[in-house]
């Protein structure tokens, strides 16, 4: 479903009025070759896809986060812009998931399938891409953790992200003391830069991502209240319908220590953690409508948040409250506006192809990504990826197509100097369930996205459902499995 | 201090000082006299929760002076400690009135990423504001671009709040509703502040009768100001960050911070034998 002040238009209907309707549009998007755009990059952490109050026509249901928010500047960037609602994290966890963005390859492929590793070094990352291919000022400013086990990087040093200049913000790792300098420090660079070439400037917000202080890990002990400790009654939100469920799944990652109420409390606190970087937005937002020349906005998440439902909280697994993150490109003037595209699967690998598209320099080797510029331009309809993968740290995979989504598990025993590494030391391609580290689990996920969007029955094991399960297994294994090139990590703390 | 009526409170057993008890229970409030309404000074450690150990993060000054026709005239240095030498700096000066809320009058800020206080930004990163609340209308002025915001009601700037805390009775009254100028540029709506409850702390010398008061509202985790019975607001603990009382009015407090530096929160925060 596609919306355009006011008019609700699906995808199709949009493409073909898309030559009348944005027939000015069309033109800026043809003056823009001549020039290319600034790019700001905002990237949040652990921010779940439906945290945006302009989303409530979409996701209707009480239940969802936008009902329970106000994100004024959020909503700004949505209606001067083109909005992915079928967005998903390459591998919902910080490292892993950033390591996909910033360089445009999957996270087997970055050599980052899970935290606090660095990206191999035959893999360039965006900073790097563009310094050899252009003129772009790189600056990187906010949460990084792409590099090591460390979040905020250096000006120079071994903690300095290559390709990048840093503005050094955040001696500690909560958005809490980081985001504002951030979001003040981009606001800064963005209003004074003057210089004749253009610029791209990453913002990485930490929020909400603090939130992972709330739950009680057994050391980090920051209380989430087991009562209504603030008398917030009807401002609580309340317990995701699908809470509890029922079917089988790998051991572990049910999050068993909160009752209803501390479930409630601990979206209250993560709602108000939305709202908080949505102030942040709104000073990069402002900067940016300031400048005369054309900025482009691509506004993401690393991953999602749990939030309760499933009875997890945090990320890692491969439901959507993990999967599925914001994905907003704007530059007014240049692009649709207000426009929810429902049908595109996006991936976070997309930022990577974007940024070279507008940027006008080629891809990288081997980037997974597609440019979102001909979605978001509103020119030709485009031939699209029919199915988008993603990762669980090392131990799960899964692909997820129009209607249904696919999840496949596996045992991983220990954690390798070279991940991926098959037994006998070859690695030109990633076979799993092969290699001595590797133990398929025999449990597999199969969702009926648009009959049970809250993904609380699985298919998996229904005679009926026997042929959908294996072309899901055929795509996995054919069009990822054994097409991508595993990386190797590279310890840089 | 003594007040037979008040049990002594464990701060590992409160609902906002279980965060900091090794805080509270090593700290001695400074000696001296204090009036809110009037001038004054405070300096304040900044600290984040999050992660496994403990850190000062920055600090924050604020000074409070009257200057007649029913305003005063406050000032906050903010810095934040960065990486690699460098640190986060703010810089703001207010007018305000002299009122419950402080309501302000006008402001300019100024931000930076630098080595020093004194140093130039670095790249790129000086960013100059000013403010003015005229009637309904709220103006921020930023380089050469103006915005205004219709801004009804009461409000007030979060830092603001530890002086507003300080000036609050010492009991249970009507919710002071508002809204909120963050970081001196962003409105949140649908604030308040209230009395939460008063108790017997155990500080480093004994028990100490502290008040709360908590403020709610959008884009803000729920935040307590804890204030002593002189009137200053000792504590303020929010989420994964706290304020600590370091100095007033140059008298300094002795918080044992720098003694705990880079231990870890799970240590800090049991309990002692």
């Amino acid at each position: 479903m596609t919306e355009r002040q006011g008019v609700t238009l699906n995808r199709r209907s949009f493409m073909k009025t898309s030559a009348a309707a944005l027939g000015a549009t069309a033109a800026s998007v043809a003056r823009a070759d001549t020039k290319r755009p600034n790019i700001l990059i905002i990237v949040t952490d652990q921010q779940n896809m439906d945290t945006i109050a302009a989303l409530k026509s979409h996701y209707k249901e009480p239940a969802w986060g936008c009902h329970w928010l106000r994100t004024p500047n959020l909503d700004r960037l949505v209606k001067r812009g083109v909005t992915f609602t079928e967005s998903h994290s390459a591998n919902p966890v910080c490292c892993p998931a950033r390591s996909a963005i910033f360089t445009g390859r999957m996270s087997i492929e970055t050599g980052i399938t899970y935290n606090n590793i660095g990206i191999d070094q035959n893999v360039p990352n965006m900073g790097q891409w563009l310094e050899e291919h252009g003129d772009y000022t790189r600056v990187y400013c906010g949460k990084w953790h792409a590099g090591g086990q460390w979040n905020y990087p250096e000006v120079s040093g071994p903690r300095k992200i290559p390709g990048f200049d840093t503005m050094p913000v955040g001696a500690r790792d909560t958005g809490d003391a980081a985001d504002y300098e951030v979001s003040s420090a981009v606001e800064a660079f963005v209003r004074n830069y003057r210089e004749p070439n253009p610029f791209l400037i990453v913002a990485g917000l930490m929020n909400p991502h603090d939130i992972c202080f709330w739950p009680d890990w057994g050391k980090d002990k920051v209380t989430t209240a087991p009562t209504d400790t603030f008398n917030l009654g009807d401002a609580l939100p309340p317990v995701p319908p699908n809470n509890v469920y029922n079917f089988r799944e790998p051991k572990g990652g049910r999050y068993t220590k909160f009752n209803a109420m501390q479930w409630r409390n601990y979206a209250y606190d993560y709602y108000r953690m939305i709202e908080k970087i949505d102030g942040d937005v709104g000073r990069m937002l402002n900067a940016v409508e300031s400048r005369d020349d054309p900025t482009i906005i691509i506004f993401t998440s690393d991953h999602g948040e749990g939030l309760g439902r499933h009875s997890r909280v945090s990320k890692w697994h491969p439901y959507d409250e993990s999967v599925k993150v914001p994905f907003i490109i704007s530059c007014p003037g240049l692009m649709a506006e207000d426009v929810l595209d429902t049908d595109h699967l996006v991936s976070g690998v997309d930022v990577m192809a974007t940024v070279c598209d507008y940027a006008s320099v080629p891809q990288p080797p081997h980037c997974r990504g597609l440019s979102l510029r001909p979605l978001v331009s509103g020119d030709t309809p485009t031939p699209w990826r029919e199915h988008v993968y993603a990762e669980m740290q090392h131990t799960g995979r899964m692909v997820r197509t129009a209607r249904y989504k696919f999840v496949k598990f596996y045992r991983f025993s220990k954690k390798p100097d070279k991940p991926f590494l098959l037994a006998d030391g070859t690695a030109t391609q990633f076979v799993p369930g092969h290699g001595a580290d590797y133990q398929d689990i025999p449990v597999r996920l199969l969702f009926d996205m648009k009959k049970d969007p809250w993904e609380t029955r699985n298919l998996w094991g229904d005679p009926r459902y026997a042929d959908i399960l294996a072309e899901h297994e055929r795509i996995l294994r054919g069009e990822y499995e054994a097409k991508l090139i595993p990386g190797t990590h590279f310890d840089r703390n | 201090m003594e007040n037979p009526g008040l049990p002594l409170t464990d701060p590992r057993d409160h609902f906002s000082l279980n965060r900091i008890p090794f805080v509270v229970e090593r700290y001695r409030p400074p000696e001296g006299t204090f009036d809110p309404a009037g001038t004054w000074v405070q300096e304040y450690d900044y600290v984040a929760l999050g992660y496994w150990h403990f850190r000062t993060q920055g600090s924050l000054r604020i000074a409070r002076r009257p200057i007649g026709n029913g305003s005063v005239s406050l000032r906050f240095d903010m810095d934040r400690i960065g990486r690699t030498g460098y640190s986060h700096y703010i810089v703001a000066e207010m007018e305000a009135h002299d009122d419950a809320l402080a309501v302000p009058k006008a402001w300019r800020m100024e931000a930076k990423i630098a080595k020093s206080g004194d140093d130039p930004p670095y790249l790129f990163s000086g960013m100059r504001k000013m403010g003015r609340l005229e009637g309904a209308t709220l103006t921020v002025v930023t380089g050469g671009d103006a915005e205004s915001t219709a801004l009804p009601g009461p409000c007030t700037c979060k830092w603001s709040l530890i002086d507003v805390a300080q000036r609050l009775p010492r009991e249970k009254t009507e919710r002071l509703r508002f809204s909120l100028i963050d970081e001196f540029d962003e409105v949140r709506h649908n604030q308040y502040i209230t009395y939460r409850t008063t108790a017997m702390l155990p500080l480093r010398d004994g028990p100490a009768k502290l008040t709360a008061y908590e403020h709610l509202g959008e884009g803000v985790i729920p935040t307590v100001y804890w204030v002593d019975e002189r009137g200053r607001t000792l504590f303020v603990v929010t989420g994964v960050e706290a304020f600590v009382l370091r100095s007033s009015c140059g008298v300094p407090a002795e918080t044992g911070l720098a003694a705990i530096q880079g231990q870890p929160l799970e240590k800090l925060r049991a309990k002692e034998g």
